[in-house]
């Protein structure tokens, strides 16, 4: 019997969500070794054999095709290849997870108001300093490719991978590019985003890869279990691989 | 393929020839520092580059160019700024929309050259003469003039603080595009926080948010350039740039077509606004007329706003493309101020082209 694996987040609350999402289908997964487990079984879909992984290595194996669906966020599969997103396909918003990847300035810059501003930021900063400006952030992907829609070029990203909020007052950058859901991080530390400063609103995504191996059988195992999900949903996306 | 491997072995070697004919043939090392590229062009290129680690945390790139790594060297090996002339041919390095690329390219750099138009046009003969070698016997010639622009932009009404923004935008149409918009019709002031118009009192307020925020006073962007720029924000909303220099800046940015028709368009520009741009005239004029001797089959055509966008660029810049794919197949121009940025204390004339030799060896089936 042909099967097909499914990642999910291994802890915290996206395990939880997801997990409550899969029961409320009538799919409830079980974790029979525990949280150090990282094998997990769907009683009611045998074909479907779950694994419990961290949610920015889901991204980088989907994006391999090291397993076939999984759970994730959309920022994590743009950051963990530059063209990841075409590798796979989203399925599905899973309504939990939600976050927005933003440009995070000093309340005090009060003459940036929008991404135009920080186009002439960028360029001032070089001719008066000597230096280029300093982009805080995990997101290079997403971090270029919007400041390259906006025609900024006269900056350089600092590589962070905790406390990036923290990035301006210790010097390390000059604005940050970082993921927030609430939005209170940034207000503490006294950043503000400016109006057209959302790269991308994500979300936790039942996520496809386009990679995987994707014979007959399995892909029929696949229809069935995305339309369990959704109706209709197999045949569109099995269409779109 | 449209050459037999004999051919290709046989092309190369009088490809060769033609380069040691005008310089010395150089190589630098494949694996070099990417600080090297990141500081000078930012990470627009910085997204081209193959990146590898050290072991010791130095960050390492292959070679996306030839140019930057030879001027690098010469800065370090000729304080006294000699005339050197280098050539080059082999791989560079890059990341391309469909993953990383190896192809050859080959090329002159003339640095402290003491005839930088004779320089330039070795550059243009080397760039034509390598197509023909592969067949590509009338490639069209897309030229454009920094100075041209630099000069036009050095002499128009504008406020001082805009003439670098504006400098920065050459080379990107959409950027300069939305640029000339705002100068045109200024945004209002809507979510812009309300500070004190006087500088002093907006400067301290500003000084106020930065200390409650932890920033330093010291570095980064200061209370007085973000005052400056406020209040610039305001005043331009107040009082617009004037529409005639949006209008002159348009008009010139949007002069392209056959060269020598191009001249007399731009010179009654200059004439209708009042600015002298003669010197930089006469330099294009001059080029123009001596491309016609020396290469009478290759069509021209000027754009006055076509440049890499790199800002230590400064003079005449070409691509050569191929008339039978629209492919470029050969770029250079003069960068005046790119030794300056690698360290030089002076500006140290400069002037290069690079062949994509592989393009060629393709030929017409690519």
């Amino acid at each position: 019997m042909s099967s097909i694996l499914l990642a999910i987040p291994s802890k915290g609350r996206l395990e939880e969500a997801t997990r409550q999402v899969f029961a409320d289908l009538g799919m409830p997964i079980e974790r029979p070794g525990g949280a150090r487990s990282y094998l997990g079984e769907m009683a009611d879909f045998p074909e479907v054999t779950v694994r419990f992984l961290s949610a920015s290595e889901i991204a980088r194996e989907l994006i391999a095709g090291n397993i076939d669906v999984g759970v994730t966020g959309e920022d994590l599969v743009h950051e963990a290849a530059e063209r990841g997103i075409n590798q796979v396909e989203l399925a599905k918003s899973l309504g939990f997870g939600g976050a927005d990847v933003v440009v995070g300035l000093p309340e005090s810059w009060v003459d940036v108001t929008a991404m135009r501003d920080l186009a002439d930021v960028a360029s001032d900063y070089r001719h008066r300093h000597g230096q280029w400006l300093r982009v805080a952030t995990k997101y290079i992907n997403l971090t270029r490719k919007y400041f390259a829609q906006h025609g900024i070029a006269e900056y350089r990203i600092v590589e962070s991978m905790g406390a990036t909020e923290a990035a301006p007052a210790s010097g390390a950058a000059e604005l940050i590019v970082d993921i927030t859901s609430s939005g209170s991080t940034l207000k503490a530390n006294q950043l503000k985003v400016p109006r057209d400063g959302v790269i991308l609103k994500s979300e936790a995504n039942l996520v496809v890869s386009r990679n995987a191996d994707w014979p007959a059988d399995r892909i029929a195992v696949l229809e069935t279990f995305l339309d369990k999900i959704e109706k209709g949903l197999g045949e569109k996306i099995t269409e779109a691989l | 393929m449209p050459f037999t491997a004999s051919e290709l072995q046989q092309k190369r070697q009088i490809l060769e020839q033609n380069i040691k004919a005008r310089g010395e043939l150089t190589a630098p090392d494949i694996l070099q520092k990417s600080d090297l590229f990141f500081d000078l062009a930012g990470e627009d290129i910085g997204r081209r580059l193959l990146l590898t680690t050290g072991a010791d945390g130095t960050n390492y790139c292959l070679r996306p160019d030839f140019t930057l790594p030879i001027a690098a060297a010469y800065v370090q090996k000729h304080p006294q700024f000699d005339e050197k002339s280098y050539g080059y041919l082999g791989p560079v390095f890059r990341q391309r929309e469909n993953g990383p690329a190896e192809f050859d390219q080959a090329g002159l750099e003339f640095l402290a050259a003491q005839d930088e138009e004779a320089a330039f046009q070795q550059c243009l003969d080397f760039a034509i003469e390598t197509a023909a070698l592969y067949g590509e016997e009338k490639p069209r010639l897309h030229l454009g003039a920094v100075d041209l622009f630099e000069a036009l932009l050095d002499q128009i009404d504008l406020p001082d603080v805009w003439r670098p923004r504006v400098r920065d935008r050459f080379g990107h149409d959409a950027a300069m595009g939305r640029l000339l918009d705002r100068l045109f019709a200024p945004e209002g002031l809507q979510d812009q926080p309300d500070l004190p118009k006087d500088f002093e009192a907006a400067k301290a307020k500003i000084l106020a948010m930065m200390e409650e925020a932890g920033l330093s006073p010291y570095s980064g962007r200061s209370a007085d350039e973000i005052a400056e720029r406020y209040l610039e924000k305001r005043q331009l909303a107040d009082a617009p740039v004037p529409a005639a220099t949006v209008r002159t800046l348009r008009e010139f940015l949007s002069i392209t077509g056959r060269a020598h028709e191009q001249v007399f368009h731009i010179t009654a520009l200059a004439q209708k606004v009042g600015i002298n741009l003669d010197p930089q005239l006469e330099r294009l004029s001059a080029r123009l007329t001596q491309l016609k001797s020396d290469a009478p089959q290759i069509e021209v055509e000027f754009d006055a706003g076509f440049s890499p966008r790199l800002d230590y660029y400064t003079g005449h810049v070409f691509e050569l493309t191929s008339n039978l794919t629209g492919d470029v197949l050969a770029s250079g121009g003069q960068y005046d101020r790119l030794l300056q940025r690698l360290g030089a204390q002076k500006q140290v004339t400069a002037i290069g082209c690079a062949v994509w030799v592989d393009r060629l060896e393709q030929g017409g089936t690519r």
